[in-house]
């Protein structure tokens, strides 16, 4: 009995130090734990780089002296891991590392934060946004416009938090916000029906974007920085041709985007005050013999050179091709005007050939896909004889990523050359990239068999192999 | 350390213990990767997640021996009495275990050569995911071994592991639900939660040192707990 008493006396003994021992372990363990999940030791290995911010956004984002705040309308703790709203929030992270406060709210707990962040109700925020607020500017993203827009045909999807959320940091911080027009009137394509990509991808980079009939304004507004035809299809009317020399003409800077046209419409108002800058609008339709510089099957699917000169400099990707398909040529005129300057963006090769809508006669190329024309220290314009790499439709088709270049550039031209601004940074969205797997029905056969059957099968026999040998040792 | 982990290593597979385990999770996992052929994506992410889930039964197969058989058959207290100190005999059998399991995991790299083959998977994504799966493993396996300490039948050695993987599990799932701290705390405890940032692609550090935290504490218990053994026997 006395032995007993002396056993349970050295257990307890032993017992209480044993669990003081793992107590002390697992606190060490913990500490551990949170000073390391305290930092941000983290590597992202994805390939498209999506929890990664570009060295542009981290530049534009180091400038910014004011306060910002990107608030999330939800509780995080909620999230469930490998949602997208977890592909977001770990985006968000790289910003707060950058100096900019991030904020989680849930409305249902907190309903005070959004009357505080929208006190007018114009936002319509509700659980799930994003909101990105200094001082008194306030901007509001959506989960799912951050997340991207997927194509659900081919897979893959353009992932555009990063120039949202940057775009949105530079706008709330910046005291100024020009506007970009986008003409309508001449059916053109719509801002909300067939432009949202690149309407988006404008915002980002603080320009704000809005739709304008020169037909019921007096005169282009004053807050106009960049006006834009996304491929009118009828001409400008007289008044309307007034207004719109009256603008370019005044240090105005305007973007023209003319498709080729199925129909002998002439656009005589347009050709004019284009005239004015050296610049002729052809009425063809491009097809380029060149088989590396077009799809396969279709000379028509152009894939345009960007020629080497100071404009296009500025835009880093120029090795990239951008997609130009069913375009018409864009001319410069041979009237040489000394206050003038003519530069070629984007031309074909010269085993391109143009044929005319009206008549059908054949012309030999190059040709000029996109010109660009400045007036020493004043007015400057684009012209473009596309305007399908630029629609919501071409970015989310099979070709997305090449027009996405095309939509690219288009940000750099607009971004850097129109607005003078050389050393601006741009952000474009990334395009994650499907990953596909090419096997066909009989290879999918053999690897199915040998993977679901041999394989295993193989382990499996080993094993009886090793049982047997040692049952009948 | 290294006797005993020769011992143990040799022991899995001149039984056939190992070899069916194996065996069937290669099956099951080959199962899964159909998909990818039939469904023409090279993305592994969701293989990943799957193989995880099958590791709630083959872990605790492979684990459950370890240690409820010595104290069955009475080689415990051979164990506990012999010169090799307790750390090392534990740590031995533990990593013989751990050993198979790579084993296990390097056989399934034939899933991703596949893909590099006929396709163009990220295979840094894939290589990311591979260190959460086996650092997921390796947590599983402290566990596994925890487990079979605290009882001398295998079987309950192995419906311990299985109920506590399965509730770690579910863990992720209630988590969210809840909301608040309380989500926050819960998914602080979660191995498969943390799984999710490597199979997105991610290589944190919080988590890789959150598993070798997990996997060290639940060895160090499982030595205290035969060490408390050693002294109740006398």
């Amino acid at each position: 009995m006395g032995k007993l008493k002396f056993m349970n006396k050295r257990s307890l003994k032993y017992g209480t130090n044993s669990i003081i021992l793992v107590v002390v372990v697992v606190a060490i363990a913990i500490v551990i734990n949170l000073l390391v999940g305290m930092g941000n030791f983290r590597m992202d290995l994805t390939a498209d780089k999506l929890y990664s911010l570009s060295d542009q956004s981290k530049d534009i984002i180091k400038k910014i002296k004011k306060e910002v705040t990107i608030y999330g309308l939800f509780d995080n703790g909620t999230i469930p891991g490998g949602s997208e709203y977890r592909e977001i929030t770990d985006l968000v992270n790289e910003y707060k590392n950058l100096g900019i406060k991030v904020k989680y709210v849930d409305p249902d707990k907190d309903p005070g934060t959004i009357t505080s962040l929208d006190p007018q109700k114009t936002l319509g925020l509700s659980k799930g946004d994003f909101v990105v607020k200094s001082g008194n500017k306030v901007k509001k993203l959506e989960a799912q416009e951050l997340y991207g827009m997927s194509n659900q045909q081919y897979g893959g999807r353009t992932y555009s938090a990063e120039p949202l959320i940057t775009g949105a940091i530079k706008f709330v911080a910046s005291d100024v916000t020009p506007v970009a027009y986008f003409v309508e009137g001449h059916n053109e394509l719509s801002l909300k029906e067939d432009l949202n990509q690149v309407s988006k991808i404008l915002q980002s980079n603080n320009l704000e974007v809005k739709s304008l009939s020169l037909l019921t304004e007096k005169s282009v507004p004053d807050d106009c920085q960049l006006l834009v035809f996304a491929s009118p299809q009828k001409d400008l009317t007289d008044e309307e041709k007034i207004k719109l020399d009256a603008y370019i003409k005044k240090n105005g800077k305007a973007i023209f985007m003319f498709d080729s046209l199925e129909s002998s419409d002439k656009l005589t108002n347009f050709e004019e005050s284009l005239n004015y800058f050296n610049i002729g609008i052809n009425y063809d339709k491009v097809k380029e013999n060149d088989s590396n510089r077009h799809l396969p099957n279709d000379d028509y699917a152009l894939i345009g050179s960007l020629e080497e000169n100071e404009i296009n400099q500025a835009f880093s990707g120029a090795n990239y091709p951008v997609f130009m398909p069913d375009s018409r040529s864009i001319s410069i005129l041979k009237n040489q005007k000394d206050w003038l300057t003519n530069t070629q963006l984007i031309t074909t090769t010269n085993k391109a050939e143009s044929t005319d809508i009206v008549g059908g006669k054949t012309n030999k190329g190059p040709f000029n896909l996109a010109v660009a024309a400045e007036i020493s220290g004043g007015s400057k314009i684009l012209v473009f004889g596309n305007s399908k790499f630029l629609s919501d439709r071409a970015l989310a088709s099979q070709y997305g990523t090449y027009f996405q270049y095309g939509t690219n550039y288009f940000l750099t031209t607009v971004v850097n050359w129109m607005q003078d601004k050389t050393n601006e940074q741009t952000i474009s969205s990334k395009i994650v990239t499907p990953k596909i797997l090419t096997v066909n029905e009989s290879q999918t056969k053999v690897l199915s068999i040998v993977l679901i059957g041999v394989v295993p099968l193989l382990i499996l026999g080993s094993g009886w192999f090793v049982w047997y040998r040692r049952r009948h040792l | 350390m290294f006797s005993i982990f020769k011992k143990e290593f040799k022991s899995y597979f001149t039984s056939a213990t190992a070899y069916v385990m194996m065996g069937m999770f290669v099956l099951v996992s080959s199962i899964i990767f159909y998909i990818n052929l039939v469904s023409q994506t090279a993305d592994f992410s969701f293989n990943l997640n799957y193989m995880s889930i099958i590791l709630i039964i083959i872990i605790p197969i492979l684990t459950m021996k370890i240690l409820a058989e010595e104290r069955k058959s009475g080689t415990e207290v051979m164990l506990i009495t012999s010169p090799t100190s307790l750390t090392n005999i534990v740590v031995g059998k533990y990593l013989a275990a751990l050993s198979v399991f790579l084993i296990m995991t390097v056989i399934t790299f034939i899933y991703p050569i596949v893909l590099a083959i006929f396709g163009e998977p990220a295979m840094s994504e894939i290589i990311g995911g591979y260190i959460g799966f086996i650092l997921l493993g390796t947590s599983f396996l402290a566990f596994g071994l925890f487990a079979s300490s605290l009882t001398e039948s295998q079987i309950v050695a192995a419906i311990i592991s299985v109920v506590g993987l399965v509730l770690m599990w579910l863990l992720q799932g209630i988590a969210p639900a809840l909301g608040g701290v309380t989500a926050k705390v819960l998914s602080w405890f979660s191995l498969f939660s943390r799984t999710e940032d490597f199979y997105a692609g991610m290589l944190s550090l919080a988590p890789i040192v959150y598993y070798l935290s997990f996997s060290a504490i639940f060895v160090f218990i499982t030595i205290r707990i035969i060490e408390k053994r050693r002294w109740s026997k006398g």
